[in-house]
């Protein structure tokens, strides 16, 4: 008994209708050859039995394809005979398809993607924390101490910068460099494709000998000759011997998330001998590996255990609330930002999807009502409704492979798109391409998909019976199928709602960011960030003299209002926070009585950017090394640090940390805020130092980096190359970077949101058009369908204002209930965009009010062609026609 | 449907034709069919249940055999089974496949590759 249904269970081998049409018949030859075998033992039931499965094997695959052929051939005749459903129905699955296949790109290639390192997930980030900061970069002494004391991570230190670079072309150039401790490239575990990695003795006190170029880098200068190793280039000034050639494609981890690639790699000198006490200074970007088998967890209480050392130790330094040590995945460290915005993307692109599959299993609904009687006549000659649904879904599949194909041209636009809005809004989408990962995705999407929007219209017109539907002749929509049509509908004008009211909520928080005072006037203003090499300015008086130089040149170019620079540049480049003593404000405990963002500026800096003077005055030449030391303050340091008193008059003295004994200063002037930090985030307690009484505090980039800001009459890019010339005849060593007006560094603030915005808003068009498309479908169909209806009406008197108003009412009837439905899904939906909003609510009643209002006008248009058409039914063709 | 030339459905397989052979003298259930091709042939051809009733669904769908509404003496009958019985297109069928392959026959003998037929 058990060998009939071992055999039944084999003939699921077979094509489902050849089962069940002959299966019975087959179980019961098997049934007879093992009786008649019976007598012949066991070797006669292997014997049928092998034979049965043999035969079932070779059958079973030959009959499904033959089928299938059957059934693609079929298709193709039926489609090429309505080319209107077919091109309608490829531009809908293609949108749908490809936009889903361009996000799908974007979050492998972001989030999917492993780390390119060996054994990735043993990589950690290190960072301090202390309240009110969550990552806080380490410093010199800490990255020292961490590194000596633990016995679970082997830590590695990174920073970036920027250097001169003049011995390859005419002009020098400045490019972007990676400072990394020695063993990094060990700690990745990634070796140079060409020479070496550094070694300690690499690292010098000093400018440092010698250095790791870049693929990228090799490849552009050096034409990838591969005898550049041992070969000396000039690095800010001093010749340099290149030791090593990176992989393509390295990226150091602090590179990973900004869009600028090291060009170059320079062993970092940490001095292990230097006093330890001296804790200021955070600059470093550590990770590490954990040993082998070591957990995270593990590793972390390791820290916690010296942290609390160190706290024994160095008391003072150690008073920020709450110092602790924080290792986190070095995967969740630099990607995790990413995923919530490309969740809702995600989400956003899947819901497109979700309607291009309602759009299209409408129209096949609709094709579907003229091919019913196709079908009928097929089922009345023998077809089962497994065959018949076999065959839709076959349509549905082939249809939507063919829009999937269409969509790869969509996908590469969305592509090409996302670059261009955003390539720094996402890390790691340079270079993004459509591969055999992608295609191979788009493909079973699309099988997925026309399974999804096949199966509605297959179930439904499978179902057909053969009198009823031949009675029915095309007269009347019979209401069940009529019924999954409007229900459609309402879903796709649902899902649209909520898509709209996503890109409402966050082009309106766009126009809110935007008009976000940044504190400076964009228009007009010329930038660059020009930075000197430490070889010949090696000290505060040399880079004074360069940059006074400088804005003085650029002051007295013909056009030019204002000049200045500053070790900042407002939404670009802000800088860390100092702490300081305020003349008669004891410091409590160890605690400095108050901290600020710190900017170094000219003269003029003010003037270029327009920052409004609130109080007091602003720097001016005569604020120079010889005279009394001042200092400049923004309205929130006023208000944070001096409410109710005049700050004017008040000294302050910048906390020592690593460097030179500060003088006190005297607050001369008070200007208005400025966002440093972008638009989004308020601004902070700032000050401003001149430039020409700058002590060091540490001997960084910040020290000799400078944005010249320039104010001019006429179009900003158009003065370049005039301040060029300028810079070059005072240096011609130093190159400018970054040249770009005020305009444009406003606009790159904003990159991320820009590009949020963008694809939403896309999304959002997409499902309305997609959407409007089904409801005239719908309505044409339905207004078809009662023409009958009409004729009757108009000829018992009905005017035809009354019948364009029945049939107006029928479509916005479907919008309403859709936007009833899709208003509930936006205000479920709306709390997940929260994160991505800015000055405006998840559930904005006035967003949500105009979407719907603007459905119903577009649900009111695409219902009026339809509705127009039934008030010119004549009356006496319309009853006639039956 | 009989309007279809026979000649169509050519050539068929070995299986098909012994199908075809032991349904010529009259309506048969599946077992019976493959018992007697095994018996005819010398079991040289064994058909599997699946490769009899692909062949005899290909044979329905094209009018070459029939299901037999009919049943033989309800005493033999088994009510499971189904009997299947050449159609006359069918019968034309299988009288063109001979044909043709008495044709080849021929050319075999003219050629000499085989010897002359014994009685025929």
């Amino acid at each position: 008994m058990s060998g009939d249904r071992w055999f039944r269970r084999l003939l699921r081998l077979l094509p489902f209708d050849m089962r069940s049409d002959y299966g019975a018949d087959m179980e019961q030859v098997f049934r007879d050859e093992r009786r008649a075998a019976a007598s012949d033992g066991r070797g006669g039931t292997l014997r049928v039995w092998s034979r049965a499965i043999a035969g079932l094997l070779a059958v079973g695959p030959r009959e499904h394809l033959v089928q299938l052929r059957q059934d693609i051939r079929y298709t193709i005749r039926s489609m090429l005979r309505q080319p209107g459903f077919v091109a309608i129905s490829l531009l809908t699955l293609a949108l749908g398809i490809g936009a889903n296949t361009a996000i799908f790109n974007l979050v492998r290639a972001v989030l999917l993607k492993p780390l390119p390192y060996h054994e990735p997930e043993r990589l950690v980030a290190v960072w301090n924390r202390w309240d009110g900061t969550d990552a806080a970069r380490l410093s010199n002494p800490e990255f020292l101490d961490y590194a000596e004391k633990s016995r679970t991570l082997t830590l590695a230190g990174s920073s970036s910068t920027a250097v001169n670079i003049s011995s390859v072309g005419g002009e020098p150039e400045r490019v972007s460099a990676g400072l990394i401790t020695p063993d990094a490239l060990d700690v990745i575990g990634v070796a140079p494709a060409l020479g070496r990695p550094f070694r300690d003795a690499d690292a010098q006190p000093d400018q440092p000998t010698v250095t790791i170029l870049s693929d990228g880098f090799w490849r552009r200068h050096f034409g990838s000759d591969p005898s550049i190793i041992g070969r000396r280039i000039v690095v800010n000034g001093l010749p340099t011997e290149v030791v090593g050639v990176m992989p393509p494609d390295f990226m150091l981890p602090i590179e990973i998330t900004t869009a600028t690639r090291a060009e170059l790699y320079a062993p970092l000198y940490l001095d292990a001998g230097a006093p330890r006490n001296r804790r200021g200074g955070h600059y470093l970007v550590a990770f590490g590996r954990l040993s082998a088998g070591t957990s995270i967890e593990t590793a972390a209480s390791e820290m916690d255990g010296i942290v609390a050392r160190l706290t024994r130790q160095y008391p003072d330094e150690h008073d920020q609330g709450n110092f602790r040590i924080v290792l986190r995945p070095l995967r969740d460290d630099l990607l995790g930002d990413s995923r919530q915005v490309l969740a809702i993307l995600s989400a956003a692109v899947a819901l497109v999807l979700l309607l291009a599959c309602a759009n299209v299993a409408n129209l096949m609904l609709a094709r579907g009502e003229a091919r019913r009687r196709e079908i009928v006549v097929r089922t009345a000659l023998g077809a089962s409704r497994f065959r018949i649904i076999r065959q839709l879904l076959t349509e549905s599949c082939l249809l939507a492979l063919a829009g999937s194909a269409v969509g790869l041209i969509v996908a590469h636009w969305c592509q090409r798109a996302v670059l261009a809005f955003g390539a720094d809004a996402l890390p790691r989408i340079h270079g993004l391409e459509l591969d055999r990962t992608v295609l191979l995705f788009a493909a079973t999407l699309a099988l997925a998909t026309g399974v999804v929007f096949g199966s509605i219209p297959a179930f439904q017109l499978s179902r057909s019976r053969v009198t009823e539907t031949l009675k029915e002749a095309g007269r009347g929509l019979a209401g069940g199928r009529a019924g999954m049509r409007r229900a459609l509908v309402i879903c796709q004008v649902s899902i649209a709602l909520v898509l709209m009211v996503a890109a409402g909520l966050l082009i309106k928080s766009y126009a809110n960011v935007t008009s976000v005072p940044s504190g400076v006037n964009p228009d007009g203003v010329l930038t660059m960030r020009i930075t000197l090499p430490a070889a010949r300015y090696p000290d505060r008086p040399e880079v004074s003299a360069f940059f006074n130089r400088l804005v003085d040149r650029v002051s007295n170019l013909p056009g030019v209002q204002a000049a200045g620079a500053g070790s900042g540049l407002p939404l670009a480049v802000a800088s860390g926070d100092w702490s300081f003593d305020i003349a008669g404000r004891p410091r409590i405990g160890t605690r400095y009585p108050g901290a600020a963002d710190w900017y170094v500026v000219t003269h003029g800096y003010f003037e270029a950017l327009r920052i409004p003077l609130k109080r007091g005055r602003l720097p001016l030449a005569s604020d120079d090394a010889g005279g009394r030391p001042v200092i400049f303050i923004n309205e929130s340091m006023a208000r944070a640090l001096f409410a109710g008193e005049d700050p004017i008059g008040r000294r302050i003295r910048l906390s020592r940390s690593t460097g030179a004994e500060q003088p006190w200063r005297t607050i001369a002037g008070i200007v208005a805020d400025v966002r440093y930090r972008g638009l989004e985030t308020p601004p902070l307690p700032e000050m401003y130092i001149p430039h020409d009484q700058f002590v060091h505090f540490f001997a960084g980039v910040q020290a000799r980096a400078r944005s010249l800001v320039v104010r001019t009459t006429r179009e900003p890019m158009a003065l370049a190359n005039a301040v060029r010339a300028a810079l070059r005849a005072i240096d011609p060593q130093v190159p400018a970077a970054q040249v770009r007006d005020m305009e444009s560094v406003v606009s790159e603030s904003v990159s991320e949101r820009r590009l949020n915005v963008f694809l939403i808003a896309s999304f959002g068009v997409v499902s309305l058009a997609l959407a409007a498309i089904g409801l005239y479908g719908v309505m044409a169909f339905s207004v078809a369908q009662r023409t009958r209806e009409f004729g009757l009406r108009l000829a018992i008197g009905a005017s035809r204002s009354a019948v364009l108003s029945l049939v107006l009412k029928e479509g916005v009837g479907l919008v309403v209930a859709g936007a009833a439905i899709g208003s509930m899904g936006a205000l479920i939906f709306g709390g997940s965009l929260a994160a991505l909003l800015f000055g405006i609510s998840p559930r904005d009643m006035g967003v949500l009010a105009g979407v719907v209002a603007l459905l119903i006008v577009i649900g009111a248009v695409a219902s009026l062609v339809p509705a127009h058409r039934a008030t010119r039914v004549d009356p006496l063709v319309a009853l006639r026609a039956d | 449907m009989s309007e279809r030339a026979p000649d169509a459905l050519l050539p068929l397989t070995p299986g098909m034709f012994q199908v075809l052979i032991a349904l010529a003298d009259g309506e048969k259930h599946g077992y019976a069919i493959i018992k007697e091709v095994a018996r005819r042939t010398g079991g040289r051809v064994t058909l599997s249940a699946a490769t009899l009733y692909t062949i005899i669904r290909r044979f329905v769908q094209e009018g070459v055999v029939a299901e037999s509404s009919e049943r033989p003496d309800p005493a033999l009958d088994d009510e499971r089974r189904r009997y299947y019985l050449l159609t006359p297109f069918g019968r034309r069928v299988a009288r063109a496949e001979a044909e043709r392959m008495e044709t080849a026959l021929g050319m075999a003998r003219a050629k000499k590759l085989i010897p002359k037929a014994r009685g025929v």
